[in-house]
């Protein structure tokens, strides 16, 4: 993995659309300014991560036959 | 061609059905094609797994959350192939915990199918929408 140092105001570019600038830093954070293509989707990895652990969970379907005994009003 | 499944046992899947997701599922990347099973029985349908054994439950979002709306990022309507949105499935995935009644389903992150062409994708949206989003009294018996 590449660690860089930028000071505040500098930025750095990945690739060939995407440019990173530090915008301020303060108190344990760092704003970020993020310019890329508008097909570059941009997503804070707990957000990510949250859909991961979501998805895992749905797999172990539990209570199955308790999902039998509801409405079916809500279906499509 | 015939599948052994866990939840289901043995069914027969029509291989020309099969829906692509090609970056998989959040979590499952392995995992490129899905079977969609509609479910007679249960207010949920269920995307099987083909290259692994896995099936999600899945609910049209819409019924559950009827104000449910948002914008299909332009990245992934792009790598969806999406023309029309009559050609569209949307789902989003439920989470059956042991106490039924905190039944949920993540609006976060919904799945767009472009049944016409076979395409799917679980899409992450920004956070105006919950990823656990409980629903019991509206199927609650």
């Amino acid at each position: 993995m590449l660690v860089l140092t930028r000071k505040k105001g500098e930025s750095l570019l990945i690739g060939e659309g995407v440019e990173i600038t530090i915008v301020d830093i303060s108190e344990g954070k760092v704003r970020i300014a993020i310019d890329a293509p508008k097909e570059v989707q941009i997503i804070r990895s707990e957000v990510k991560k949250g859909v991961e652990d979501e998805n895992k969970s749905a797999t172990r379907g539990a209570a199955i036959d308790q999902l039998k005994k509801l409405k079916k009003t809500s279906k499509k | 061609m015939k599948l052994n499944t866990t939840n289901f046992g043995e069914i027969n899947i029509d291989e020309s059905a099969l829906i692509n997701f090609e970056e998989g599922i959040p979590g499952f990347e392995n995992v490129r094609r899905f079977a969609l099973l509609q479910d007679d029985e249960m207010i949920v349908d269920w995307l099987q797994g083909i290259d692994e054994d896995i099936a999600f439950p899945v609910i049209n979002p819409f019924a559950v959350k009827e104000d449910y709306e948002f914008k299909i990022p332009d990245a992934d309507i792009k790598k969806l192939n999406i023309e029309n949105q009559e050609d569209l499935l949307i789902y989003s995935i439920v989470v059956i915990p042991d106490d039924i009644k905190q039944i949920r389903t993540n609006l976060q992150a919904p799945i767009i199918i472009n049944a016409k062409i076979k395409l799917g994708k679980q899409i992450i949206l920004d956070d105006r929408y919950p990823l656990r989003y409980e629903f019991y009294e509206k199927v609650g018996v």
